[in-house]
């Protein structure tokens, strides 16, 4: 009965969308356009492209940003992994609410006050700020997200093929790493595109956590925007939009079934 | 099961030491560090324990805590940041709801492609949404000139550089985490639920205010504190999208950091926001967890 | 019996796709009446009755509640009501606000509403649980909130999904008697699906057995189990040795699968060959100058405390079943490997088409 969407629903989607996708639209379209002014088209025109790619402290700062990327992703998988497998395992366990609140917790506060106590925790043990003190801050944040991603998995992996698995001869160890592991793997590679996409897009962290020469893509658009909006930044962002893009249709194509399936969920009773 | 492996045990120490490391020290440094003073010298604050001739001692002060009682600034900030971030939560619930509720009624194909084309804004950066937003709305902008040229104004409508924008530019950036928990809460309600409310006489309409929303009830929480607790501390979108006056909480403690360099205020404003906004939520999850165990008994 | 039925479906038609989930049904129920749906998984019982309720709209067909076409009507404007499988109480709403619900709907005045709803509870015995919250509720607590939430409308009808079908024994035969109590008490006709046959037999009083959506036969539960129209049904409902006859030149009927003749009455007239539904409990061990007799050597016993199944194999290499009621510790008797002589009257196998 319920089947089939109402106009009103059609209609609230169609408007929520547009509001949604409207800005982003907006960029990549003014990023082809010859003029400077957002409200005169001008013209086709590729020059924004090129000029951003003749910038060369733009151009610094997206290898920068990609470095940083890899490397909080990496290290953001492997945590947040570690960290869903131990809290699906173990339901029980003195100061458990104390660990799952820390492990999420950069996901609900305000960036700023994570990114001020990570800096600080470097200042006091003397380390140089510069691309692996951002890579870890933005490991932090990210490695929640990838936990949220691969505990959902794991609740719906069926627990069976793991005993099978001892019941053969393997150890826990063994089971793992043969087993659990190679089966959720898609949920892992798509948490490692989720945590380069937050890495690449963000800001505030690399701002505390950054040092001389470790300016990230954001930053340097920061600076700039703040002074006003130049074109090439369109340019950019079109292609930093169409990078991520592509990154969830991968992140998309690969869960498919697996990692979303906690949220798809459908009714019960 | 796991009788002498040490695989999932070294896998829980590991875990510990990323927490207490990276997730539990940072924060007490942060209240270590608000109890001291600025200085000139590296690092930019004063020592807790000093040592003298008659051994330690602690140096810490409550100054940067009185500081934020005393001095209204602080207060006025905090208390628009709280403002603006109600407001925003309470305009991304009303804009949510619907988007919501279309999705977990839409068919499983139509879903998937709907949920993916509710989350790729959110993963095509944060900034480049926020700042095209001030294409859109600045004097010269994009939504004036389409007024203009309808008509419907006389002159460019002053919307940038103020709360507005920024309340607009927060809806924006976190709807999808508005509509997510509220998409989850709504699929999981069995359809037997719409279909007995309809078997009883509700109309659609009566149907899901009476049956459907209040059962969604802990979707809005979630989604609401989802909002909330991130908007109260914004930094980015007050200082792109707002004026002089938008004092927000989040953007002074980047001002005392980046330009005062007074890092121990900066770090006394971080505890003073944890404490206001993880005190209720961990008080609410405390309150939830002893509610659960008492109802699986 | 009054003239207009409560329900009358007529030509009904629904698919799922490629899929025909209810196949050309029309069918009455009249008022007061307890019809069962009855059949295995996958019949179309369960559409059939959510699209009487309006939960599923009909591709085809018509369906009217006392007169009153409904086919296009929405679900909350049938003056039917409906007792959910999975009970679908709200969680959020007391006992109480539960079967309330549907008179919020009506518009009733407030005091109308209380005092409808205090009746509802005693019919099902909950009066002490209105405040309570179903989640507190035991599963046959739970389906007497959801009785009473769908009784307190006084509907024409009251449809039931699988009604018995989450409880164990003893709660279904003590829910069973009290869903006939009510019925009989309030006069209302009630519509149940069920796939557990012994359900429907001990409560409906007519029985529409359902096979790939089309009602194969429709009646009382004397004649679905005593006169099964075809060997589907006979072999659905109860147990039955099924046995092909032809007509011999000297006009009796061979079975081959039991190496002889038979006598059947009454005596099928213009037809050459015949196959027989023979139910266990009509066959007798033991010659006893029945005019139908075979001997077979027993290879299984079954006891089932109230009665023991024998089953013997015929000389064709066939098996035949045969029940004794009461055989207490009798099994002693049947030896597996004896041969004993299996006999029954004419009258004891139905006849349908071949």
């Amino acid at each position: 009965m319920t089947r089939g969407l109402s106009w009103f629903s059609v209609g609230a989607l169609s408007l929520g969308l547009a509001f949604l996708h409207g800005p982003i639209l907006l960029v990549i379209g003014y990023s082809f356009n010859a003029g400077k002014l957002v409200t005169v088209w001008s013209g086709f025109s590729v020059r924004w492209y090129a000029e951003a790619f003749a910038n060369a402290q733009l151009m610094e700062a997206i290898g920068v940003s990609l470095r940083v990327a890899v490397l909080s992703a990496t290290l953001a998988t492997i945590v947040g992994t570690l960290a869903a497998l131990v809290l699906v395992r173990y339901a029980r366990f003195p100061g458990r609410g104390a660990v799952v609140g820390l492990v999420y917790a950069p996901l609900v506060l305000p960036e700023v006050i994570t990114a001020l106590a990570l800096l600080l925790l470097y200042v006091e043990f003397g380390w140089e700020r510069g691309v692996l003190t951002v890579a870890l801050s933005h490991a932090v944040l990210a490695s929640a997200w990838v936990a949220v991603l691969v505990q959902s998995r794991l609740v719906a992996f069926d627990r069976s093929l793991e005993e099978a698995a001892i019941d053969l001869g393997a150890t826990p160890a063994q089971a793992l790493r043969q087993v659990i592991l190679p089966i959720i793997a898609p949920t892992l590679v798509a948490g490692w595109l989720l945590a380069f996409t937050l890495s690449i897009d963000d800001l505030v962290i690399a701002s505390f956590a950054s040092g001389p020469g470790s300016t990230t893509l954001p930053m340097r658009i920061y600076g700039q925007a703040r002074l006003g909006v130049t074109p090439e930044i369109n340019a950019v962002s079109t292609l930093m939009i169409a990078a991520v893009a592509v990154g969830i249709v991968a992140v998309g194509l690969l869960t498919k079934r697996d990692a979303l399936r906690g949220l798809q969920g459908g009714g019960s009773k | 099961m796991t009788a002498r492996s040490v695989a999932w045990p070294l896998l829980v120490a590991l875990l510990g030491l990323w927490v207490a490391l990276f997730l539990a020290a940072p924060i007490l440094i942060v209240f270590k560090i608000s109890l001291a003073e600025t200085r000139l010298a590296r690092p930019p604050y004063t020592p807790l324990l000093v040592e003298s001739a008659d051994g330690w001692s602690f140096a810490g002060t409550l100054a940067n805590y009185v500081t934020l009682m005393t001095d209204a600034i602080y207060a006025r900030a905090l208390a628009r940041s709280v403002w603006l971030a109600g407001m925003s939560t309470a305009l991304a619930l009303v804009l949510a709801l619907p988007m919501a509720y279309a999705v977990a009624r839409a068919s499983s194909t139509l879903r998937r492609a709907l949920l993916a084309a509710i989350l790729l804004p959110f993963w095509t950066s944060f900034l480049i949404r926020v700042y095209a937003w001030i294409a859109i709305l600045k004097d010269e902008g994009l939504l004036n000139a389409a007024l203009l040229g309808l008509g419907l104004i006389g002159a460019p409508l002053a919307i940038l550089n103020t709360d507005a924008a920024v309340v607009i530019g927060i809806v924006y950036a976190y709807l999808p985490f508005m509509i997510l928990p509220l998409y989850v809460t709504f699929a999981r309600i069995a359809p037997s639920m719409a279909e007995a409310a309809a078997d009883l006489g509700a109309t659609p309409t009566r149907t899901f205010w009476t049956v459907t929303l209040p059962m969604a009830a802990p979707g809005v929480v979630a989604g609401s504190l989802l909002v909330f607790i991130p908007a109260v501390g914004e930094a980015v979108i007050p200082d792109l999208l707002g004026g002089a006056e938008t004092l927000m909480i989040g953007k002074s403690l980047w001002t005392e950091f980046f330009q005062s360099r007074d890092w121990p205020l900066a770090s006394a404003i971080a505890v003073l926001l944890l404490a206001l906004l993880v005190g209720p939520t961990a008080w609410l999850e405390g309150r939830d967890a002893r509610r659960r165990e008492a109802g699986s008994a | 019996m009054t003239d207009v039925p409560t329900i009358r479906v007529e030509n009904a038609v629904k698919s799922f796709g490629a899929l025909k989930a209810v196949d050309e049904v029309s069918f009455d129920v009249g008022a007061g009446e307890f019809l069962a749906l009855l059949g295995p998984s996958g019949c179309g019982k369960t559409t059939l009755l959510r699209s009487i309720a309006g939960l599923e709209t009909l591709d085809r067909g018509r369906i009217a509640i006392e007169g009153r076409d409904v086919t296009g009507e929405p679900a909350y404007r049938r003056p039917v009501n409906m007792m959910f499988q999975s009970y679908a109480l709200f969680p959020h709403l007391t006992v109480a606000g539960n079967i309330a619900f549907g008179l919020k709907q009506e518009g009733l005045p407030r005091d109308e509403i209380e005092k409808r709803v205090g009746e509802a509870l005693a019919l099902v015995r909950l009066a002490d649980f209105a405040d309570r919250r179903p989640e507190r509720l035991s599963g046959g607590q739970q389906q007497r909130v959801a009785l009473a939430r769908a009784l307190v409308k006084r509907p024409r009808a009251l449809l039931l999904d699988e009604p018995l079908a989450a409880l164990d024994r003893q709660l279904r035969a003590a829910t069973r008697s009290e869903l006939v109590g009510i019925q009989r008490r309030l006069g209302i006709a009630f519509v149940m699906v069920t796939h557990d046959q012994e359900e429907a037999l001990s409560t409906a009083s007519r029985i529409a057995v359902m096979e790939r959506g089309r009602i194969a036969q429709i009646g009382t539960a004397a004649d679905i189990y005593e006169r099964p129209r075809n060997r589907w049904i006979a072999t659905f409902i109860g147990e039955a040795n099924i046995i092909e006859t032809r007509r011999t030149p000297e006009g009796r009927w061979r079975a081959e699968t039991l190496g002889t003749d038979l006598v059947l009455a009454p005596e099928p007239v213009g037809r050459d060959s015949v196959t027989l539904a023979l139910r266990p409990e009509r066959v007798r061990i033991g010659a006893h100058g029945l005019p139908n007799s075979v001997d077979a050597i027993v290879v299984e016993t079954v006891y089932l405390g109230d009665r023991l199944v024998v089953k013997a194999r015929l000389a064709s290499g066939s098996i035949l079943s045969a029940s004794v009621a009461g055989a207490g510790d009798m099994a002693a008797r049947f030896q597996i490997g004896s041969l004993l002589a299996f006999g029954w009257a004419a009258e004891g196998a139905t006849v349908f088409d071949a």
